[in-house]
C-alpha cells in the first residue's frame, strides 16, 4: 500500500488555504457505527463479519488521515475533471 | 474465408468480407452459436444462447446488405454482452442465483444502439455474481460457475466480466461488451489475451445495466484488436437521456489522426514486490522499449501517494449495499455463491456518511493530481495486471493482495485504459500492457495501442481449443 507519507502530508498542509488533517471524527460521528444484532450467523461466520467490519474500520481510517483542504468539493458532479488543452 | 474462419479474424478483417457478400451474417451467426454452445459451455463463459433473435438479427442484416443497405463495420457481426445489460424478452440475471430468469421491459442502451449498428447479438455471457458488488473471494461465485480461461481450463477467466473476455479469446464472437467499476474489464482482457477499453466514465450511457456503483461504473468493449474496440466505441459511445451521467462531450476523436509515435508516454513502474511475476514484468518492459523505438517520448512517471485502494474501496463498498439494499432486506442475499456476501450490508453500514464523504474528497484529490500528470503526458503504460491468470482453485484475496494504485485511481478518476496483449509466460499465458489517458483521451489510448499491434502480433494468437464441432 502506497501510504501517504508525512512529508507528503505536509505538504498539503501548507497548499490548502486551511487543512485539516482529521485524526479524529466530528463530535457525533462514530467511527464506525455499532454492528447490529444479526441472528442466524454461525459463531466462525460472526467472526468473519467482525474481521470484515475491523478491516473496512482500518481502510476508512486510511482515507480519513489524507489531509485535505477544508471546502475541498468532493467528487460529487459524478464526472471527470477534463484536463484543460 | 469461411465462417469458421472468420470468427478467428478480427472485425476490421470480416466487415468487408461482409460488405462484399463473400461473407453471409447469417452463417457467421450459426458458427458462433456452434461454438458458444460447445467451446462456451465448457468454458462456462455464457449465460444464455440467444439463438432466435441472432438468427432473426443475422437474417435481417442478410437481406439489408442484400438490398445494399450496409449499416457499418459492426453491420452482421456477432457478439456477446455481459449479462447485466438488460435485453428485452431474454433473462438477464446479473450473474447472481437469486436474480436467474430476471426479465426486463426496457433493453439497455448499449444493446439497442448494437442492434441499431446491425450487430448480431448471440449470447448473454457469464459474470461473477452482481459484477462482484457484495464482494468475492472465488472463481465460482457466479451461478455460471467459474470461467475458465481459454488458454488453460485450470486457471481463471478473471471477474467480473469473465464471459466476456473468455469467449472473445475462444473466438465465439466478433467482440463482447463487459462492465469495469475497479478492473472488470481490463483483469478479463489481461488474462484472456484480448483488448479491452474502459472508457471515460459517462462516455458511454449505462441506461439498462444494473448500477453497483454509480460513481464508478463504466461500459466497454472487448475485442481481438484495438481497432476493434475503436469500432464498437463508435456505434455505443454518446449522450443518452436515461443516463443522467452520461456526457455530452465526444471523445478527442482527432488523436485518430495525430501520429501516436509523437505521444508523451509516461511509465508507471508499480511496486508489485514479491507478487509481481518477473515473466510480466520483462515482458512489459519489452513493451516499453518497443513503444520507444516507434518514436514516442517515454520516461517514468511515479504517481503521487494517496490511499488509492482504500478510497475506492469506501466509494463502491457504500455505492454497491445501497444499489442492492432490496436484495440484501429481502435476505435473499443469502442465495449467493459467496458466504460473505450475506453479511456485506451490515458491514457496509459501519461506514459513517463522514466517511464517505471525506473518500469523495480524496477522490478529488486524486483526479487533480492525475490532471496534472496529463499536463506533462498523452498516456500512460504500466502492466494491466503483476500476474498471469490466477488458479481457479485460488482464494483471491491471496491471489490479488497487492496494491493496485493505477487502477484504483484510474476508476477513481474516471480516466480511459485500454489493455493490450504484450507477451506470454512459458507456461502460455497472457501478459497485458494498459494504455491510459486523460478523461476523453480514449482515441489517444486507442491510436496508441493500434500503432502497438501494427509491430506486434501477440493480439493475434489464439489459444489452441481442440476439435469444436461445426454446422
Amino acid at each position: 500500500m502506497r501510504r501517504i507519507t508525512r512529508r507528503a502530508a505536509a505538504r498539503l498542509l501548507i497548499a490548502g488555504p486551511v487543512a485539516l488533517a482529521l485524526p479524529k471524527l466530528p463530535p457525533g460521528e462514530p467511527a464506525v457505527r455499532k454492528l447490529p444484532r444479526r441472528p442466524g450467523l454461525s459463531t466462525v461466520e460472526r467472526r468473519q463479519l467482525e474481521k470484515s467490519v475491523a478491516q473496512l474500520k482500518s481502510t476508512a481510517e486510511k482515507v480519513r488521515k489524507v489531509a485535505v483542504p477544508m471546502g475541498a468539493e468532493p467528487a460529487f458532479v459524478f464526472r471527470p475533471i477534463v484536463p484543460k488543452k | 474465408m469461411t465462417p469458421q474462419e472468420a470468427l478467428d479474424a478480427t472485425v476490421s478483417e470480416i466487415a468487408p468480407q461482409i460488405r462484399s457478400r463473400q461473407l453471409s451474417p447469417v452463417a457467421l451467426a450459426e458458427a458462433s452459436l456452434e461454438r458458444l454452445d460447445t467451446v462456451g459451455r465448457s468454458l462456462n463463459a455464457v449465460a444464455t444462447l440467444t439463438r432466435e433473435r441472432a438468427l432473426e438479427e443475422a437474417r435481417a442484416a442478410e437481406k439489408e446488405i442484400a438490398g445494399g443497405r450496409y449499416r457499418g463495420p459492426l453491420h452482421g457481426i456477432p457478439y456477446g454482452a455481459k449479462d447485466l445489460l438488460a435485453t428485452l424478452g431474454i433473462p438477464t440475471g446479473w450473474g447472481a442465483q437469486p436474480l436467474r430468469g430476471q426479465t426486463f421491459e426496457r433493453e439497455a442502451t448499449v444493446i439497442r444502439r448494437l442492434r441499431d449498428a446491425g450487430a448480431v447479438l448471440v449470447a448473454k455471457l457469464a459474470m461473477i455474481e452482481l459484477a462482484g458488488g457484495l464482494g468475492y473471494n472465488t472463481a465460482a461465485a457466479s451461478s455460471s460457475g467459474p470461467t475458465s480461461d481459454p488458454w488453460d481450463r485450470s486457471r481463471w477467466s478473471c471477474g467480473s466480466s469473465s464471459g466476456s473476455g473468455a469467449a472473445t479469446a475462444a473466438a465465439l464472437v466478433g467482440f463482447s461488451i463487459g462492465s469495469e467499476t475497479w478492473g472488470s474489464i481490463l483483469c478479463p482482457s489481461a488474462f484472456n489475451g484480448v483488448s479491452g477499453l474502459r472508457p471515460t466514465y459517462g462516455l458511454v450511457p449505462r441506461t439498462g445495466a444494473m448500477a453497483l456503483s454509480w460513481t464508478m461504473d463504466k461500459i466497454g468493449p472487448l475485442a481481438r484488436s484495438a481497432e476493434d474496440c475503436g469500432l464498437v466505441m463508435d456505434a455505443i459511445a454518446g449522450p443518452d437521456a436515461g443516463d443522467p451521467s452520461s456526457m455530452t462531450e465526444k471523445a478527442d476523436d482527432a488523436a485518430w489522426r495525430e501520429r501516436p509515435s509523437r505521444f508523451r508516454v509516461g511509465v508507471v513502474r508499480p511496486d508489485f514486490g514479491k507478487i509481481y511475476d518477473r515473466e510480466v514484468e520483462s515482458a512489459f518492459e519489452e513493451a516499453v522499449r518497443a513503444i520507444s523505438g516507434m518514436g514516442a517520448a517515454v520516461s517514468d512517471v511515479k504517481l503521487p501517494a494517496f490511499p488509492y485502494d482504500e478510497t475506492a474501496v469506501i466509494v463502491i463498498t457504500v455505492e454497491a449495499a445501497a444499489a442492492f439494499e432490496p436484495l440484501i432486506t429481502s435476505g435473499r442475499v443469502r442465495e449467493l455463491v459467496e458466504p460473505a456476501a450475506k453479511w456485506a450490508g451490515d458491514v457496509a453500514k459501519t461506514v459513517s456518511g463522514v466517511d464517505y464523504v471525506r473518500a469523495m474528497q480524496v477522490r478529488r484529490l486524486i483526479q487533480e493530481a492525475f490532471d496534472g500528470i496529463f499536463e506533462k503526458y498523452d498516456l500512460l503504460v504500466s502492466p494491466t495486471m503483476p500476474i498471469v491468470a490466477a488458479k481457479i482453485s485460488d482464494k483471491l484475496e491471496k491471489a490479488f493482495s497487492y496494491s493496485d494504485p493505477l487502477g484504483a485511481g484510474g476508476n477513481l478518476s474516471g480516466l480511459p485504459a485500454l489493455s493490450v496483449p504484450c507477451g506470454f509466460s512459458k507456461a502460455g499465458l497472457p501478459i497485458a500492457m494498459q494504455i491510459v489517458g486523460a478523461p476523453l483521451s480514449d482515441r489517444k489510448a486507442l491510436a496508441l495501442g493500434r500503432l502497438y499491434q501494427e509491430h506486434t502480433d501477440w493480439h493475434r494468437r489464439r489459444p489452441a481449443l481442440g476439435p469444436v464441432k461445426t454446422t
